[in-house]
């Protein structure tokens, strides 16, 4: 079997070419031009450099994002052109397995990050069993400094590739001593990594006709990029008509929910407690609670409704209830955070709360441990 | 904030030219104005000034034309058509406002919602006659603050 394989989702363009199980041809450039002046004559090259023709190839495969939007379109258009024309299946494979293909045997996990401006980048957590890879976290297009937070917890090695090592090595190695990089030769996607791929998905039946080929650019939606540019987020202290609201919210995102009691008592009855929620487009987008005890602030819950995550709200609860304490004239503030909440932990983190010890199963549903994080203020 | 009376056509295409000895990769210029007060004839000389040879037409239809032949790449967005602004981010803009080039936009304020907070903006609007162009210019930004004053100190007399 004969494939004929491309990779234009970076500034670098490849094709190569895989006849019976070897790699026949491969051809790499990263001159900084552009793909579409020459990604065609690339792969002439190399299905001529095989002694064959365009018309021998038996499945044409390209990588599908994210990447550079640009240099996906160049490089589906070909690849699609191409096996219309000769009547050929193709396959596409998803950039970040490219990535991690390429790192093939590394025992450790691989953390292919992609360039996606804005100091983002479009990352997946993978691991090798044997030649399976396993994808082990999908973080979709993230802030470079979340990611390095949220990889913290990992204690085996963490190889890094991809573009966005070009612009982010420093950061990483500073923050993770786990961290290890790929070589040149490998730091990039490269077509024999999606030719190797695109046997597998042809051995497991995933072909399709050039007219079903879709990339997946996973486009930071305008939402995530400028969400609080349009949308006004306030923050107001909770009152009892919006106990039905909260409520949901809190059976949305906790295992072992408060009921409608719990808050009723915190709004109506507990003199110490002060409940504040995060109000958009009219309506509750999420809310915290806290009870202020002595000189301290326990913070008893704080959770945002999903179809508002990954907005900042939370971190805007987080800014709020710390100004509450301020304002009120305390010492410091306390939260239990669940251990496998990383994501929450790092929210605290970047608003100076510290670690600073556990309670052991505090959780009864998983038993797991609580994180007892202070601020001093 | 600059603002320049042009008198012609001519004019408006040496301003935009100015406009080219001050600007460096990575720099978003955002024109609003309505049809016919210049705007790609700004970007023509834009063009010109950067050393572009190949002829500067409209992108109302293409979206986006892109020229290598100057000293700087030059992006050339005509957004018009556009139905929103998450449009333009699936259009892969990032690319361009973040790249190597100088990106021009034309109607930016369609798409004003994605654009990055910092930038250049030139409003266009017609004068007192048919052939005259009042060009407003507003910085936003350090870098885009520095241009103005460049431009302000190099202004050359037009008559
Ligand atoms: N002072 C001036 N500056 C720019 N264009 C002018 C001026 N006076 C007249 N014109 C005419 O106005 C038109 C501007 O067209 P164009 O640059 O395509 O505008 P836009 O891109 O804003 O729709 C041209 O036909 C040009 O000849
Ligand atoms: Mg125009």
């Amino acid at each position: 079997m004969k494939v004929l394989a491309i990779d234009t989702s970076t500034v670098a363009a490849s094709a190569a070419l895989i006849q019976d199980g070897s790699l026949c041809c491969e051809y790499f450039l990263n001159d900084g031009k552009k793909h579409s002046e020459k990604i065609i004559s690339i792969i002439d090259y190399v299905i001529k450099s095989c002694g064959l023709e365009a018309k021998d190839i038996d499945v044409f495969s390209c990588s599908i994002g994210p990447g550079s939007f640009t240099g996906l379109r160049v490089g589906a258009s070909a690849i699609k052109g191409i096996a219309q024309a000769l009547g050929k299946p193709i396959t596409g494979i998803p950039t970040l397995e490219v990535l991690a293909y390429n790192l093939r045997g590394f025992k450790g996990l691989i953390c292919p990050i992609i360039d996606a401006q804005r100091e983002m980048v479009y990352s997946t957590l993978f691991r090798f069993e044997g030649d399976t890879l396993l994808k082990i976290k999908d973080f979709s297009a993230i802030v470079i400094d979340d990611l390095i937070c949220r990889l913290g917890p990992y204690d085996d090695d963490i190889a890094f590739l991809g573009d966005g090592v070009f612009l982010y090595q420093n950061k990483i190695k500073n923050s993770l001593k786990n961290a290890r990089f790929a070589d040149v030769g490998n730091i990039l996607p490269r077509a024999s990594s999606v030719a190797s791929l695109a046997i597998i998905k042809y051995k497991e039946g995933h072909l399709l006709w050039y007219n079903d080929l879709r990339l997946d650019y996973i486009r930071k939606s305008q939402a995530e990029v400028e969400y609080e540019k349009n949308h006004i987020v306030t923050i107001v202290n909770m009152k009892a008509e919006e106990i039905d609201e909260v409520v949901e919210i809190e059976g949305l995102s906790f295992n072992n929910p408060w009921s409608y009691e719990s808050f009723d008592f915190e709004i109506n009855k507990n003199n110490l407690s002060r409940y504040i929620v995060a109000k958009t487009d009219g309506r509750i987008a999420g809310y915290a609670g806290t009870w202020l005890v002595f000189d301290e602030m326990h913070v008893t819950n704080i959770a945002v409704h999903p179809d508002y995550r990954n907005r900042g709200i939370g971190n805007k609860l987080v800014e709020e209830i710390i100004n509450i304490a301020r304002e009120s004239g305390l010492k410091r503030i306390t939260l239990e955070v669940r251990n496998s909440n990383n994501q929450a932990i790092c929210l605290y983190e970047k608003n100076g709360f510290k670690a600073e010890g556990f309670r052991k199963k505090y959780y009864a549903d998983t038993g797991e441990d609580a994180i007892i994080m202070w601020k001093e203020l | 904030m600059l603002k320049i009376i042009s008198k012609s056509l001519d004019e408006t295409i040496r301003i935009g030219m100015d406009l080219s000895k001050h600007v460096m990769p990575g720099d978003l210029i955002c024109l609003t104005g309505d049809l016919g007060t210049g705007k790609t004839s700004f970007t023509k000389g834009l063009g010109k000034g950067l050393g572009i040879t190949e002829y500067i037409t409209s992108p109302t239809y293409t979206i986006i034309n892109e020229y290598y032949s100057g000293r700087i790449p030059l992006y050339h967005f005509d957004v018009y058509r556009l139905g929103s602004a998450d449009e333009m981010l699936e259009l892969g803009c990032d690319e361009y406002f973040f790249g190597n080039g100088i990106t021009v936009l034309e109607w930016a304020d369609n798409v004003l919602d994605i654009l990055p907070e910092e930038k250049l903006c030139i409003i266009m609007n017609v004068g007192n006659n048919f052939d005259e162009r009042i060009i407003t210019m507003k910085a936003y930004g350090d870098k885009y603050k520095t241009i103005l004053k460049e431009m302000k100190n190099s202004e050359s007399p037009r008559n």
